[in-house]
């Protein structure tokens, strides 16, 4: 009995310790990630910014030339804004979307990754029976997609079997969109905005 | 006398195993809320395969060959519009299972067909091991963690999450 106590309480105090060294690697980790982190936002802080103290949908001169595929950003892009102050309200599904849109329009073209992640897209979204693909377009680190629905009941089988996953699982990135409302002739519309994978959409501050 | 070994091996592993829970929630100060595997969580989209999970030390594990999906209700932090970008971290059980599931912190509304879904985390149940999904949360819109087609054997034993 003793004996098995003595062995359950190592047992116990070993697996503290393999758990603690872990938890220091991840720390490290951590560290690291938040080193490189800063070290992009010094990068970016360089390159054209995204005018943000807009509430609504701007239109930002579209940029279209053509560049050189770049590698694929290991964080998302940062800005200088300062932070929301804290108690305020969160940005609403409308900011977001709107911030993500602009974001798109000032976004060069890494013309490798946006034929690919294109592709892919119609790929996905394809899939889908009660969705018919309006367009996609993508430049840097985002996509917009745009969807079209024979009826508002349509739209809402697309969403239903698109939140289970299936498909959509095939695009690893944050995905932010939906059903944005009626369109002529009874039929309904979806756009989704969607990053690449390894990236975070721009934080609306 | 049999018996009452068993019982003692039994308590042993198991005040083993909450002591690391613990450590987990404590090393995690930045997050502002754990939530246990088993706690709030449901099949999806259908609560057909309610019968597959079962309760582990607070966390929750598919017994079925069937790969369900499964979701993770996670209250806010504040009521009525609240929102705002959020870190989720997913530690997976392993349970006699094998292979790796991924998780994703979702953002939906009640009123609309719309989301947002943030990153896939990849959980291979291994001891320590989390998966991280980032996603922000619109005002007025519902925190969850969705892990697709959870293999036989694993499932989640704890979720910590918190504001970015």
């Amino acid at each position: 009995m003793k004996h098995l106590a003595w062995i359950g309480g190592l047992f116990a105090l070993l697996l503290i310790v393999v758990w603690r060294l872990m938890t220091a690697r991840a720390e490290r980790a951590e560290a690291e990630i938040a080193a490189l982190k800063q070290q992009m936002t010094e990068k970016i802080s360089t390159r054209a910014t995204v005018p943000t103290d807009v509430p609504a949908r701007i239109t930002l001169p579209v940029q279209h030339a053509m560049v050189a595929p770049e590698p694929a950003p290991s964080a998302q892009p940062a800005d200088r804004r300062p932070a929301r102050p804290a108690g305020s309200p969160a940005p609403s599904y409308e900011d977001l979307t709107a911030y993500y849109q602009t974001s798109l329009e000032a976004q060069s073209i890494d013309v490798n990754w946006s034929r690919d992640a294109t592709r892919r897209l119609r790929g996905v979204f394809g899939q889908y029976p009660a969705a018919a693909i309006k367009s996609v377009e993508c430049r840097q680190t985002i996509c917009r997609a745009e969807l079209t629905h024979d009826s508002d009941a349509d739209a809402r089988t697309f969403m239903e079997k698109w939140q289970y996953g299936g498909a959509r699982l095939e695009w690893q990135g944050p995905i932010m969109g939906g059903v944005v409302g009626p369109a002529a002739g009874g039929t309904a519309r979806s756009v989704f905005y969607l990053a690449r994978e390894g990236t975070e959409f721009p934080r609306l501050n | 006398m049999e018996e009452s070994m068993s019982i003692n091996r039994a308590s042993l592993l198991a005040s083993g195993i909450g002591l690391i829970v613990s450590t987990v929630a404590s090393s995690s100060s930045a997050l502002s809320q754990v939530i246990g595997g088993n706690d709030a969580f449901r099949p999806y989209p259908t609560h057909g395969v309610q019968q597959c999970f079962y309760e582990l030390y607070g966390g929750a594990w598919n017994s079925c060959t069937q790969q369900p999906t499964v979701i993770f209700e996670l209250p806010l932090d504040e009521s009525g519009a609240s929102g705002g970008p959020y870190d989720v971290y997913t530690y997976g059980l392993n349970n006699g299972g094998s292979g790796s599931f991924t998780c994703q912190a979702v953002a939906v509304s009640n009123n609309s067909f719309t989301g947002y879904w943030g990153n896939n985390a990849t959980i291979t149940g291994n001891v320590g091991q989390s998966g991280w999904s980032f996603v922000e949360v619109p005002a007025g819109y519902n925190l969850r963690l969705q892990c697709n087609y959870v293999p036989l054997g694993r499932g989640v034993q704890a979720i910590h999450y918190g504001k970015s």
